[in-house]
């Protein structure tokens, strides 16, 4: 069968022989070594490797990853699609959480709370802006700790900031 | 393996090129660069010779030529020598130029290398050109054109079958270890790759 084939491809195969005429230009091998040498030099005193290299020696599993996605951009499609939606997921149940968080603190002793010190504190733009998001429903994140509900002036705690006041006077 | 040792050898025992190989081998591994350009020009026109016919472009070639011979001097350290090292090399080559065709895929730009003095005085050629082919007028400029326009349509795998067999005269075996397949698919591939070309150059050849 082998001999058949080779006969019914015998004129394809004299066509073929043509490939092997085929030269690069006089001379091109003259200098080919000297500047595969020198490219190899050049990327030595530049102290590089390329990313690949660097890949297949430190982490060869991620090239093979990423020579899986090579000239398919079909499959990249998809999975930066996938990737996006799962993105969108996490920020859509972040959301969602934060929402329920905000609801579950706008009882009348947070509210009371919170204005008092809005009242009361410094009132710098960065906590208006946090205020106003926070009234509007948005999802506001401060760590100015003047936001945070002061302890009752009643407690039985004494309280280190403030001063004991005696009326008793002289006389 | 140890850096020192040379590249495993044939069990027929090494022969004097093959020694003088190994000890270049083994000097390249160590940052000798003139050994290293000793290998390169060894191997330089096999290496050019299948990238071109692969892509049928000189530019590419030289490009693809120059940096698999890089690539491989970076991955020296790495050949076990459990092929030859005109195997190991070869397949970065292939791979590198298989690589290049699949990311340029459809966008094959031919810069074909000119035909030498021989072509013309080639019996099979003068015969093809001048008595068989339904087109007599297909001057070899034309028939060159057209084979690699044919050779481009193929698959990557199927077009390196035929440029290492029917081109560069590689047995099955050969291709087997480049290819990292068993000789049934080489021999497979190689007949399918065939059975299209001769679809694709029909009017080229002989009738008979």
């Amino acid at each position: 069968m082998s001999d058949n084939n080779e006969k019914d491809f015998s004129s394809l195969r004299q066509l073929l022989a043509l490939k092997r005429h085929e030269v690069p230009p006089p001379g091109y091998f003259d200098d080919f070594s000297g500047q595969v040498i020198a490219r190899i030099k050049a990327g030595e005193a530049r102290g590089e490797s390329p990313l690949s290299e660097r890949l297949a020696g430190e982490a060869p599993w991620m090239l093979r990853f990423m020579r899986f996605f090579e000239a398919k951009p079909a499959m990249v499609g998809s999975m930066a699609a996938a990737l996006f939606v799962i993105l969108l997921g996490g920020i859509f149940y972040s959301g969602s959480d934060s929402t329920d968080s905000i609801v579950l603190s706008q009882t009348p002793e947070a509210g009371t709370s919170n204005g008092s010190t809005l009242a009361t504190g410094p009132t710098s733009p960065q906590l208006m802006a946090a205020a106003g998001a926070a009234n509007a429903g948005g999802l506001a994140v401060t760590t100015n700790y003047s936001l945070q509900p002061v302890s009752s002036m009643f407690s039985s705690q004494p309280n280190p900031f403030t001063q004991p006041v005696s009326f008793t006077g002289g006389n | 393996m140890n850096m020192a040792e040379p590249a495993a050898l044939p069990e027929s025992g090494p022969s004097a090129a093959q020694l003088v190989e190994n000890d270049l081998i083994r000097r390249a591994r160590t940052g000798d660069l003139e050994a290293y350009d000793d290998l390169v020009k060894r191997y330089q026109e096999r290496i050019y010779a299948t990238i071109y016919h692969m892509t049928s472009n000189h530019e590419d070639a030289s490009d693809l030529a120059q940096d698999s011979f890089i690539k491989a001097y970076q991955a020296l350290k790495s050949f076990k020598g459990g092929s030859s090292f005109y195997t190991w090399l070869y397949r970065i080559a292939v791979n590198k130029t298989i690589n290049f065709l699949k990311q340029r895929k459809n966008r094959n730009h031919m810069s074909l290398n000119d035909l030498d003095f021989n072509a013309e005085h080639d019996p099979d050629l003068v015969a093809l050109v001048s008595e068989n082919t339904p087109r007599r007028a297909a001057g070899l400029s034309e028939l060159q054109e057209k084979l690699n326009a044919a050779l481009l349509k193929l698959s990557e795998h199927h077009r390196l079958v035929v440029i290492l067999h029917d081109v560069q005269g590689q047995s099955h075996e050969e291709i087997a270890k480049v290819m990292n397949c068993n000789i049934g698919t080489v021999r497979s591939r190689l007949f399918y790759a065939r059975q299209q070309l001769q679809g694709f150059l029909a009017d080229y050849l002989k009738s008979t």
